[in-house]
């Protein structure tokens, strides 16, 4: 996609080939962005911790997997990441539920998402800016609290005081929305 | 279900907003579905260039993480490692070898686009390893394993995409009866776990609710080729179907392959 050469592209064909060297350096080079994404969901640090072996593990054996069609290294590895936390977040539901979070972690989450759309500096990524302003306000801070934190539907029906089956076709909306926008400005 | 509507479905599994039950269901159909997979990674490619807008805080790792990730590797291979029993017998099959439960989740055409023949055994290793309903098989004759004094296993891939374990079954083929186990949390309260037997072009039979504690032996009948069957999970009312069909969510499913 990008003419820019993906740093990881060779790690990941040497760690399909069961080089443990270059698995490592995968690791390295990728472990604290992981771990971020991560974190950001679960918030709990042992968990998060549970969640990046599981990730890694899957690294290792779906390496071989990987296509560079599909975007860069980093990419492929967040959306594992960000699949297994999202999966034990809603296994977990009862016991992670978004109301022990504090008010303060909660305006912290939408001065990022708010922050988002205004920056200028991201000049790779104007499209999608592009795009996710096309979208009303509450409806892009909805799809943004769910990929970012993984807000649930029943936790965005209770922040925004609507029932669940509008958020849910708001959100439905709106990725349809995005991925249109997006489509037409390839 | 239109096209359209499918393509939602994928957008909202890869957000993330899907319930519990919504994404089990979701990931048993991509187990069937390729054009599933396909709509699940153009929604990946877009949603994870959201990644690059957020402020990359980087978290100081936990100690001994590294570590406890390759100690896990290592005992993994202690168990029939899935590369090289995998490996060796896609080296054993042609186009006309009975392989139809294993390609069934990738095709063989899509394995020749490989960029190698190494990548196409190292994919069907993963598959085999992907199991969601793990089958072992005593003592049977197997027509592509070249040692059948080697106890062979069957193992049911529920997800390509590497979903997490949700049981695991052992197969007595001489006893006609199943050990099932369940790895994923009990079934929410008011629901039951039913366990059904996909028999070549016949309706699901009811084996038994499942999902107890610890294993559980099932009996089955069945004069079809083990290779032939598939087992699946549904999430049914308490106590199971009351149709003797399965009436909710099929959340975990499998057909058999062969590992040694």
């Amino acid at each position: 996609m990008k003419a820019t050469p993906d740093p990881l592209l060779a790690l990941i064909e040497k760690t399909a080939l069961e080089d443990r060297a270059a698995f490592a350096a995968l690791y390295e080079l990728s472990a604290g962005k992981l771990y971020s994404v991560i974190l950001r969901i679960l918030h709990e640090p042992s968990l998060a911790e549970e969640v990046m072996q599981e990730v890694y593990i899957k690294i290792w054996e779906k390496a071989a997997l990987y296509n560079p069609e599909a975007g860069r290294v980093i990419s492929w590895m967040t959306a594992i990441a960000r699949n297994q936390a999202i999966d034990v977040l809603r296994r977990r539901e009862s016991q992670l539920r978004r109301a022990s979070l504090s008010d303060e972690v909660i305006n912290v989450q939408m001065q990022m998402i708010e922050g988002l759309t205004n920056r200028t500096d991201v000049s790779l990524q104007i499209t999608l800016t592009q795009c996710l302003n096309e979208i009303d306000v509450e409806r892009r801070q909805m799809v943004l609290l769910a990929y970012y934190y993984g807000w649930s539907r029943e936790e965005l029906a209770e922040r925004y005081k609507l029932p669940t089956g509008t958020v849910k076709s708001w959100l439905r909306r709106s990725l349809q929305a995005l991925r249109d926008c997006l489509e037409s400005k390839e | 279900m239109t096209d359209a509507e499918i393509d939602i479905d994928a957008g909202e599994y890869v957000l993330g907003t899907l319930s519990r039950e919504e994404r089990a269901a979701f990931e048993a159909r991509l187990a069937s579905e390729p054009s599933l997979g396909r709509a699940v990674a153009a929604w990946q490619l877009r949603l994870t260039q959201l990644e690059e807008l957020a402020d990359s805080d980087e978290r100081e790792l936990p100690q001994g993480l590294f570590a406890a990730i390759t100690q896990r590797l290592e005992q993994k291979r202690e168990v029939p490692r899935p590369g090289s029993s995998a490996i060796e017998m896609i080296e054993g099959i042609d186009e006309t070898t009975d392989f139809g439960q294993l390609v069934s989740f990738f095709s063989l055409e899509k394995m020749r686009e490989s960029r190698n023949r190494w990548r196409a055994a190292a994919l069907t290793a993963m598959l085999l390893v992907a199991g969601v309903i793990s089958l072992q098989a005593m003592g049977l004759p197997l027509p592509f394993i070249s040692k059948p004094d080697v106890p062979a296993r069957f193992v049911a891939v529920l997800n390509p995409d590497g979903a997490s374990p949700g049981f695991l079954i052992r197969v007595d083929v001489a006893a006609k009866t199943l050990n099932v186990e369940r790895i994923v949390e009990a079934a929410p309260s008011g629901k039951d776990y039913e366990l059904w037997m996909i028999e070549p072009e016949t309706a699901p039979k009811s084996l038994h609710v499942v999902g107890q504690e610890g294993p559980q032996i099932v009996r089955y009948e069945s004069q079809a080729r083990p290779g032939d069957l598939s087992f699946a999970i549904s999430l049914e009312p308490d106590g199971g179907s009351p149709t003797g069909k399965p009436s909710g969510p099929i959340v975990y499913s499998g057909k058999l392959i062969i590992e040694r």
